[in-house]
């Protein structure tokens, strides 16, 4: 049934579940019996939980920790401090109505934290809680080149990472450097996995046939290798999934590290998010040739910000979410919902203005350069503002030149818009919402406003919410594109409720703004190179330039 | 009113051995003698249930009260008690009157057996649920409280407004609060209060039936003394005393 939040009182409380070896404690904030025969203590006092994604350039989700106050005063809870290992153990914060399970949400999932989770004094014990993103990640590559493992391999290579290598290195210019394993027979291997192809290797620059190719193990043999003074690179295709495919993708490679590397159960993935970002991002190809060891949540960090995803857990499971967001609205807030004196808006806080982009793509690990260099400025924004605000892009995901240079010219966009957050503080109807939420904002200048939630802090305490929001519609997504004139189906538009004589098939500029705003919203159009859509209208120009 | 304000809070079935005829087993029939009324004991039916005490010894028993029940008005709630561990015809027997708050019975039995006994099968959760099962001797006091006193109804629920005028609550369990005044109250009786006081002080549980013989149901609490014990002495050695009960849940 779930929590009903659209009632004005609810009888909320907030449920703890300690997962410790052999013994699992349930708290609440009150005394409660609840519908799955436990009976919740109620010892807990939740500090308010926060959860939000960094600024636009960095758009991992930030670290959530959580901190628990249990009632001690009775001395109960003192001696299973003892008994029991507590650190890394797993805790569940779930929020609902009354004592019926099923009307309760999991809204937090966390372990506690491992060394200094745990603080007590005569009255309370504190625990704290972390994210599991904080724990859940790996160093990759994790393989060594070893005379252990290779006794004859090549004094340079020794100790050396085994790299990991995703995407298609025969697309393109870049070649990625193989390590010769041993050299009494010249054998050469190129990364830690199984390959697709080899298509060609090169000696010092030059193509050369190469023996003995063996895709599981990504090695292969040249006749003549001198290991002083001769370098070995090939042209390959990288990692396959489980279907012997490359995987080119880049949420398929997001897939892999978590699932391969960091050892992620997949039902601890919204595989749904996962499939549903990938459909909106459409054909995108990556490649990364890693041999530095990196943080896999670094690697992960880098492919969101490269796409522009936001990537982050919910309910438990690493979820994506594409930063271009519907904008359907599933619920609005208004003024039955904001609490007093708690909205506030302010105009790019995180000062990520720019009017001049630089984007360097295509690495070569071979040469360790970048191959690919994109600039773009935007002329009427470098003279509105009287200055040239320059920012950059490094892609080390991204290669291809159409993609990086739509992806470099769309941040341009975005960051030359000077991005609106709101805050606002509401009750219930909060309660249930996430990052990466669409809602409504009916409020001040905002009539149904497409917003993204960008961070909330819930006091599970006094029920009350404070979200930040983004206004999506000045930079992101500002409809389904058509690539000719607009037309806007008469009967759609009249059930929307534009009906009489501001109904019509084509776009008319004297339409009211929010009329303007439903059609673009849901049929869009498609600018032409001067800026404008036909009929020409003010209101476009440069919506769609880009997209 | 002919009796006066009754306090129980020597509970003689905390100190019994406790059996009853099934349990979901994270929530035990001990669960009947926990402070805590919300900490209940859960059947697996709903038909033929029953808990039974052990004292040990034949003892006397003159209330007996149950709260925080999920029983609905047609159940069928029997109080049994016996000089052995024996049910076919029980020496005494009393089919108690179903209210949604509190069953209570007073009488003045003398048994080491003691067994309740719940039928509800119309009951929609289909088990039953008990929280605190009070049982013992009262301490009635000669005088009763005076005229004037004040019982007040609490809604503890968390209130917040919009910009809209309009208010959200967090809505919590409504609860009584007694607040009695006694006058001209015996050494012997004095004595008694104190006993009473130090037994349970500000933090142990007791049960106030403020009338027990008019509204033994609907005014009769499970409740903690949140004052001290304050006497204000007259000539006579006789005192005066101000005290107020919450109810607890």
């Amino acid at each position: 049934m779930g929590l009903d939040t659209t009632k004005t009182a609810l009888d909320l409380h907030c449920l703890v579940k300690i997962e410790l070896t052999g013994k699992t404690l349930y708290y609440a904030d009150r005394n409660l019996a609840m519908s799955d025969g436990n009976f919740y203590e109620g010892r807990a006092k939740i500090s308010a939980l926060n959860v939000a994604f960094n600024s636009l350039a960095e758009p991992k989700q930030r670290q959530v920790s959580l901190k628990i106050t249990l009632d001690d005063r009775d001395g109960a809870l003192i001696s299973l401090l003892d008994a029991y290992q507590w650190g890394n153990r797993s805790v569940g914060v779930y929020i609902g109505e009354g004592r019926d399970l099923s009307n309760y949400t999991l809204d937090f999932q966390g372990k506690i934290r491992f060394p200094d989770g745990i603080l007590f004094d005569g009255h309370h014990i504190e625990v704290s809680v972390r994210d599991r993103r904080t724990y859940e990640y790996a160093m990759i590559p994790s393989g060594t080149y070893t005379a252990t493992l290779y006794p004859n391999l090549e004094e340079k290579s020794k100790n050396l990472p085994i790299p990991i290598a995703y995407g298609d290195w025969t697309d393109g210019d870049g070649t990625c450097p193989a390590v010769c394993i041993d050299i009494t027979i010249n054998e050469f291997k190129i990364c830690a996995h199984a390959i697709f192809s080899i298509l060609q290797v090169y000696k010092n620059d030059i193509a050369i046939s190469h023996t003995d190719e063996n895709l599981t193990n990504a090695k292969f043999r040249i006749s003549t290798y001198d290991p002083e003074n001769d370098t070995v690179t090939v042209k390959f295709q990288g990692k396959k999934d489980a279907g012997d495919v490359l995987i080119t993708h880049p949420i398929d490679m997001i897939e892999d590290m978590l699932t391969d590397y960091v050892g992620i159960f997949s039902g601890d993935i919204d595989n749904s998010s996962f499939a549903d970002t990938k459909e909106r991002i459409g054909d995108l190809a990556a490649r990364r040739f890693i041999s530095d060891r990196v943080s896999s949540t670094t690697l992960i960090m880098e492919v969101c910000n490269e796409v522009n995803l936001d990537f982050y857990v919910k309910n438990g499971k690493y979820t994506l979410n594409h930063r271009e967001p519907d904008v359907e609205i599933e619920d609005t807030f208004d003024e039955t919902d904001i609490l007093r004196n708690s909205f506030s808006v302010s105009v790019d806080p995180d000062r990520l203005y720019a009017n001049r982009m630089r984007a360097r793509y295509r690495y070569h690990p071979g040469d360790q350069k970048y191959l690919g260099d994109y600039l773009i400025e935007d002329s009427q924004a470098i003279s509105d503002a009287l200055e040239t605000v320059y920012r950059k892009m490094d892609f080390e995901w991204l290669y291809r030149d159409v993609e990086v240079q739509a992806i470099t010219s769309r941040r341009l966009m975005l960051q030359k818009s000077q991005i609106a957050v709101i805050q606002v503080a509401v009750k219930y109807r909060g309660i249930l919402k996430f990052i990466a939420d669409t809602v409504g904002l009916t409020f001040s200048k905002y009539t149904q406003r497409p917003m993204q939630i960008r961070e909330i802090s819930k006091d599970f305490d006094r029920g009350t919410n404070e979200i930040t929001l983004w206004d999506i519609l000045s930079f992101v997504k500002m409809g389904h594109w058509t690539e000719d004139d607009p037309i806007f189906p008469d009967a759609t538009m009249n059930d929307a409720g534009w009906e009489g004589s501001n109904s019509g098939e084509t776009w008319d500029k004297t339409w009211p703004v929010l009329m303007k705003q439903y059609a673009r919203q849901h049929w869009g159009y498609w600018t032409d190179d001067d800026g404008y859509i036909d009929p020409t209208d003010p209101d476009s120009l440069n919506v769609s330039l880009w997209y | 009113m002919s009796a006066n304000i009754r306090l129980l809070y020597d509970f003689l079935f905390d100190d019994a051995t406790i059996t009853s005829s099934s349990e979901v087993s994270t929530l035990p029939d001990g669960n009947v003698v926990h402070d805590f009324v919300a900490k209940i004991w859960r059947t697996t039916g709903d038909t033929a249930e029953w808990v039974k005490f052990d004292l040990g010894s034949a003892k006397d028993v003159k209330e007996m009260a149950i709260f925080g029940h999920n029983l609905t008005s047609g159940a069928t709630v029997v109080l049994e008690a016996n000089a052995a561990d024996s049910w076919d015809s029980p020496s005494y027997t009393k089919a108690l009157t179903w209210d949604e708050r509190v069953i209570i019975e007073f009488l003045d039995q003398t048994y080491r057996w003691w067994r309740i006994t719940f039928a509800d099968a119309s009951n929609p959760d289909e088990y039953i649920e008990i929280g605190r099962i009070c049982a013992g001797v009262y301490f009635e006091p000669s005088y009763n409280y005076r005229d004037g006193w004040n019982r007040e109804r609490v809604d503890p629920s968390e209130k917040e407004g919009v910009a809209g005028q309009q208010v959200y609550a967090k809505l919590r369990e409504k609860f009584w609060r007694y607040m009695l005044h006694f006058e001209d109250i015996s050494e012997a009786d004095q004595a008694s209060f104190e006993i009473l006081f130090d037994t349970i002080g500000n933090t142990g549980y007791l049960v106030v039936s403020a009338d027990p013989d008019d509204h033994p149901s609907d005014w009769t609490v499970y409740a903690q003394m949140m004052t001290s014990l304050a006497w204000a002495m007259r000539l006579l050695d006789f005192g005066s005393l101000d005290v107020t009960f919450e109810e607890q849940f």
